[in-house]
């Protein structure tokens, strides 16, 4: 499996100020202590070898949208977040390659920020297209018909041209799509969220976002830690730290980094990847949160394997 | 499961005790109590439990480390201690000293602690080695309790 971030972003889209590109460009020339490179290409090989990724890169401010490459003819994407009209583009173009047009998507839960880009979504208006709407929820269609509605948006959701289809799971029960076996989780969020596993060929791939292990509910956690088990990548809400989640924004709905550090351990996944970033961090404050989280791992690994933590940024592709 | 700590015999008797005597804000000095908590197959290490009064107030010493497998004794530990320094009017210290580390497992019991003390109980983290010092600014813990160098400083 390959697993495509669109969007990473938690609650709000967010873009780069002029002030935070000139603040990396203005590093980067100090960085270069005043080199000569012959070509453009000579300077963007300095610049990855020597540049932080805050510094010469940028986590995206799309909101949550991840491809999972791999299933039998058919595009695999959880949540339909702002990042989900790259995908759609994206996805047009393999289309034309020869790429079957059917979408199975999988909902974490309804709230605005993961499906707001469900009406710039352009396959939606192939007639060609299946688009298979997989959930937890039972009202899942009435979410994406209301933001259609002419209040919200000018194109209602009768318009649409493809063929499309609600389907609603219990969690805990297997099912297959397109050659990948599928298992939701019931998650702590307001109106509820589920995670997923995906499993193909041996390997399995966590999605779980927007989901609060409560501070009162702690044995609830060996339900996450045997759904998480020796999974190779755990997708993981780290939107704030474990002391805003049980202070500030207790019942806000969201993890901590050092939560999934912990569940990770203790199902032997074997990679975590930091996810639905805080929309007020800039890039340092994410690649700060990243670097703390990485030695919190080391810090209580004990005599456990290393848990590789990543951190998602819009357009990282991660080979499960 | 959950966790719902008992009134130790030790706590009831001097909360009772006390009360009688109408010293609701002193303890009377006395021996560390020992216990032991449940042995973590991953850690392989006990997690122990001594609690102590001195100067008025109530020490607990945690020893070896809290994770997944030994959180459930450290918060009823923790929070019989709560109750018993809540009974006596008595400020709880935490000596760190002696810990290997706590991971969100033990932080969070930490809020539980705190929410069981309430506004009346206060709760001191002393002595933590570098490596819980570590944690308790990456957790942003830092921010939410008093830490202290020294059992016997002052929050």
């Amino acid at each position: 499996m390959l697993v495509r971030f669109w969007g990473t972003r938690g609650s709000l889209p967010v873009a780069q100020r002029a002030d935070a590109i000139q603040a990396k460009i203005a590093h980067a020339l100090v960085a270069a202590g005043g080199r000569r490179f012959a070509d453009e290409a000579e300077a963007d090989a300095f610049a990855r070898a020597n540049l932080d990724f805050a510094a010469y890169g940028a986590y995206g401010g799309a909101t949550s949208c991840v491809e999972i490459e791999g299933a039998d003819g058919a595009f695999l994407v959880c949540d339909l977040g702002s990042g989900l009209r790259e995908f759609g583009i994206d996805s047009v173009r393999r289309i034309a390659g020869g790429h079957p047009p059917v979408y199975h998507v999988f909902l974490s839960h309804l709230h605005w920020d993961h499906i707001m880009g469900f009406p710039f979504f352009g396959p939606a208006f192939n007639p060609a297209a299946t688009i298979v709407i997989h959930s937890g929820h039972a009202d899942a269609e009435t979410a994406l018909r209301r933001q259609q509605e002419e209040i919200s948006f000018p194109v209602p959701f009768d318009w649409l041209r493809a063929k499309f289809q609600f389907v609603v799971h219990p969690p805990g029960q297997p099912f297959d799509v397109a050659g990948v076996t599928v298992t939701l989780v019931a998650q702590h969020h307001s109106h509820d969220s589920y995670g997923y596993r995906f499993e193909k060929g041996g390997r399995a791939v966590i999605y779980s976002t927007d989901s609060e292990h409560k501070v009162e509910n702690m044995d609830a956690e060996a339900a996450f830690e045997g759904f998480f088990a020796e999974a190779d990548l755990v997708i993981c809400d780290t939107m704030y730290s474990l002391g805003d989640t049980v202070s500030l924004k207790q019942d806000w709905g969201h993890s901590s980094n050092i939560v999934a550090v912990d569940l990770c351990h203790a199902a032997g996944a074997k990679r975590l990847a930091l996810f639905h970033h805080e929309p007020t961090y800039t890039d340092q404050d994410i690649q700060r949160m990243h670097a703390e989280t990485v030695r919190y791992e080391e810090l209580v690994r004990a005599d456990r394997p290393q848990l590789e933590v990543i951190c998602a940024y819009d357009g990282l592709e991660v080979a499960v | 499961m959950s966790v719902r700590p008992q009134e130790s015999p030790p706590a009831r008797t001097a909360r009772i005790l006390l009360r009688a005597a109408g010293a609701a804000f002193s303890l009377p000095e006395r021996l560390p109590r020992v216990s032991k908590g449940r042995t973590g197959s991953g850690a392989g290490m006990d997690l122990v439990w001594r609690v102590r009064t001195a100067g008025g107030r109530l020490v607990g010493e945690p020893a070896g480390r809290v994770d997944e497998t030994t959180w459930e004794a450290f918060s009823a530990h923790l929070t019989a201690a709560v109750r018993e320094a809540s009974a006596a009017g008595a400020p709880l210290i935490l000596d760190l000293s002696q810990l290997d580390y706590m991971s969100s497992r033990g932080l969070r019991a930490l809020t539980i602690a705190r929410r069981e003390a309430g506004a009346q109980t206060s709760i001191t983290l002393a002595a933590p080695n570098a490596r819980m010092r570590e944690i308790f600014a990456i957790s942003r813990y830092d921010k939410l309790f008093a830490i202290v160098d020294d059992v016997d400083s002052d929050a």
